[in-house]
């Protein structure tokens, strides 16, 4: 009963501070959307282009618009193009000037500007804009050989050449793709940003641990009929329960909001579960080694950022170079999004991800019982 | 003056004494800033090396031109070039990653091409690798797009009554009438491992910075302010000696992270002078949006928490956490609204060249939001906490 008193306090005191509202509700939701539209669409060059909005140029432009594989973007002028292909806005720029069409109907040779950044895939982004302009030079040379007016006779040759036995492209693919094909723009995303607040919220909130002994009100406690593992158990409920709420919310909110697929219930109920007890375990610990509320706030950013960071909360395991991969499996981060990787991506059920939470109960009794030994010390000596 | 430096050496004392600032302005974005680098070690965009295979079931002279076509661009250094026997030898070299993607002539290929009918080449690729089957497949297209224009050609020509052996000779011989002009462009972005260092100098530079500019709240509810204001102190001195602080902070936490970053993890940050002046610009908008949070509120603690939504709200929407271009939709506007998108801006722009004149706009939009904000929180300041 006292138990659930202390405990409840913690989350009581969480709420009280309106800043809790935006660090536990609004940030990672803005994470989550900021993540899932940058990264969630997967990634696909973009072309600038500058193009007149008519004649034969505005001809090729929209061939150039009909890449399947690109998205093509327009701009006003070569500046505005150059500054954004400079700064990797997108991947390369296409420039049909104002003189391309003089130019072919003089006979000259016309030019296509392609702008690429040297280290970028722009160069070999250049072969697909290439094949692109090899078709149009032959529609404008048959096009001349019918003779007429250009534009016309382009566009009569374009609709001949569809008329020829065609030599086809095939492109087939073929593999597993290391991220799945059916996810969902915010479901990768999702259970990493529950992975990295659960921890952040739970390390930060304990600062709140340190008011309380900085205050008196832990050792005032001890005082009453009110055994030191009351006290332990409660104030550990109290971390749970921030954690918890974290946890559930990111849970709630995804799964309304944006439809993300959490997969077998069991299972994600019970990584939330013992994740939740690792991450309240780590919380209480920095809770008793710190006298200085302050300081456990930037040690406790720091480690939840960085641990969520190593643990392949922030990039995924896989794309990491191989030394990282191992540091990272000695998190409980990579634990639990393995768990919920192999939930979601797998369709797995609590039996397929045991040996995932059976780590994370080690981490979570280790945090637990270390947490425990220090705080009582703490709590008890003498000055 | 001399009260202004006197109360700035001692808040200075306070905080080097309390280690906070040490943690907050040093260690933790040094910290966070070698593991992010760590982890994305070589998710460093490059040119991208790219290998292809073919395979070549037809043996005819035209699949010996499309051989031609790949071994001449192998040569020149595009991509490299695996031959294998047959498709599922080539599948299973993308599976196993050794190359990107594959082009395959089938038999009949040449015959088919010869004789004026329909044929297909095939293209196996990797869902993991799409920039590689878009450039194979582009290759292969090229090469088609060579044969059909030729017979587009023809057909026109016989269209019109024209010499049709004329005109296939012609477009097979003459130059192209439309041909690709590259137009070499800097690179004005940085690498990871500066991004992310500046990323976190410039996101906890906002912490570092509210030590100074607090202390106000502290002073009040210490009752040393009413102290202070009866000494023969200007106010102007008062809240000067605040900012003083606040700028000594920010600077030297910024000089120093600099300094190390640069010589242990070899981030470049480009020409000091520029970097000097983004790094005031910086320090300015630091302090000023950090006094117009503290001045409105009515607690130290209140101030606290209000400023560290302000700088990591700021800092998300700044981009300082993902190395990813922003495009050019709401989120990048947005982000045109925080300091750290201007800093780190001006930074970009310095590493593509071009000497100290190009973060002028920067540094100009940082010292904007600074004196506004700075200007404001003086302001009210004056009219509460030391009322």
């Amino acid at each position: 009963m006292k138990v659930l008193a202390i405990g409840l306090t913690g989350l009581r005191r969480m709420f009280r501070d309106k800043s809790n509202y935006f660090f536990v509700f609004v940030l990672p939701l803005g994470i989550i959307v900021i993540t899932g539209s940058l990264f969630g669409s997967g990634f696909q060059p973009t072309i600038g282009l500058v193009a007149p909005r008519d004649g034969v140029g505005a001809l090729l432009a929209e061939r150039l618009d009909d890449i399947a594989d690109f998205e093509v973007v327009r701009f006003d002028d070569l500046d505005e193009l150059l500054d954004s292909v400079e700064r990797s806005n997108v991947q390369a720029g296409v420039v049909i000037s104002s003189e391309f069409e003089a130019d072919l109907r003089s006979g000259e040779l016309a030019e296509v500007g392609y702008i690429a950044r040297p280290d970028s895939a722009g160069p070999q982004l250049q072969a697909v804009v290439g094949a692109v302009v090899t078709e149009f030079s032959y529609e404008v040379n048959a096009a001349r050989i019918a003779g007429g007016e250009l534009v016309a006779g382009v566009t009569e040759a374009s609709e001949r050449a569809a008329s020829l036995a065609p030599i086809e492209v095939e492109l087939s693919v073929a593999g597993e793709p290391m991220f799945g094909a059916d996810l969902g723009q915010f479901d990768l995303g999702a259970s990493s940003q529950l992975v990295l607040f659960m921890f952040l919220t739970g390390l930060t909130g304990s600062a709140a641990m340190i008011q309380s002994r900085q205050l008196g009100v832990s050792r005032r406690m001890l005082s009453t009929p009110t055994s030191a593992r009351t006290i332990i158990l409660g104030e550990t409920l109290g971390r749970f329960s921030v954690v918890l709420v974290q946890g559930l919310y990111i849970v709630f909110v995804t799964l309304v909001a944006f439809g993300v697929d959490w997969g077998d219930p069991l299972g994600a109920a019970a990584i939330i579960a013992l994740f939740g007890l690792v991450a309240s375990g780590a919380a209480m610990l920095l809770g008793s080694l710190f006298r200085n509320d302050q300081q456990a706030g930037g040690i406790g950013v720091m480690l939840g950022l960085g641990l969520a960071a190593l643990g392949g909360a922030m990039v995924p395991i896989e794309v990491m170079p191989a030394g990282m991969q191992q540091v990272a499996r000695m998190t409980p981060h990579a634990w639990a999004i393995d768990g919920f990787s192999t939930l979601v991506r797998q369709d797995g059920t609590f039996s397929d991800i045991l040996p995932a939470l059976g780590v994370l109960a080690l981490f979570a009794v280790g945090f637990l019982s270390v947490a425990g030994w220090v705080f009582r010390i703490i709590l008890t000596r003498s000055h | 003056m001399r009260a202004m430096m006197l109360i700035a050496g001692k808040d200075l004392r306070l905080r080097i004494r309390d280690r906070s600032a040490l943690m907050v302005g040093l260690v933790v974005p040094f910290t966070l800033a070698v593991i992010f680098s760590l982890i994305l070690g070589n998710a460093e965009e490059g040119p991208i090396e790219l290998s292809f295979g073919v395979v070549d079931a037809d043996r005819s002279s035209v699949s010996g031109e499309l051989m031609e076509v790949l071994v001449s661009l192998e040569t020149e250094g595009i991509f490299d070039l695996e031959t294998a026997g047959d498709p599922d030898a080539a599948q299973a070299l993308i599976d196993e990653g050794t190359i990107g993607a594959a082009i395959v002539i089938p038999a009949g290929f040449g015959e088919a091409v010869e004789s004026g009918s329909g044929t297909r080449l095939t293209v196996l690729g990797h869902p993991d690798r799409p920039t590689s089957s878009t450039i194979a497949t582009s290759i292969a297209e090229t090469f088609a797009a060579n044969i059909e224009g030729v017979r587009l050609a023809a057909v026109t020509a016989a269209q019109i009554g024209a010499d049709v052996g004329a005109a296939v000779a012609e477009a097979q011989s003459a130059p192209p009438s439309v041909s690709l002009a590259g137009i070499e462009a800097a690179n004005r972005q940085l690498d990871l491992t500066t991004f992310f260092v500046a990323g976190m100098a410039v996101f906890f530079l906002f912490f570092t910075v509210q030590f100074g500019v607090t202390s106000l709240l502290e002073e009040q509810r210490e009752g040393t302010m009413s102290r202070l204001l009866a000494a023969p102190i200007s106010r102007g001195a008062i809240v000067g000696a605040k900012a003083v602080v606040s700028f000594a902070l920010g600077l030297v936490s910024m000089g120093v992270l600099i300094g190390v970053s640069t010589v242990l993890l070899g981030a470049e940050w480009g020409n000091p002078l520029g970097v000097a002046l983004l790094v005031v610009g910086g320090v300015v908008s630091a302090v000023g949006i950090m006094a117009v949070v503290a001045a409105f509120a009515r607690t130290p603690e209140g101030a606290g928490n209000l400023q560290a939504v302000i700088a990591v709200g700021l800092g998300m929407l700044g981009g300082v956490f993902f190395p990813a271009p922003l495009g050019d939709g709401v989120l990048a506007g947005l982000a045109m609204l925080t300091p750290h998108r201007w800093f780190m801006t001006g930074l970009a722009d310095l590493a593509g060249g071009g000497g100290v004149t190009v973060v002028f706009p920067s540094v100009v939009a940082l010292l904007g939001f600074g004196l506004v904000t700075g200007g404001l929180a003086a302001f009210r300041i004056r009219r509460t906490v030391m009322a």
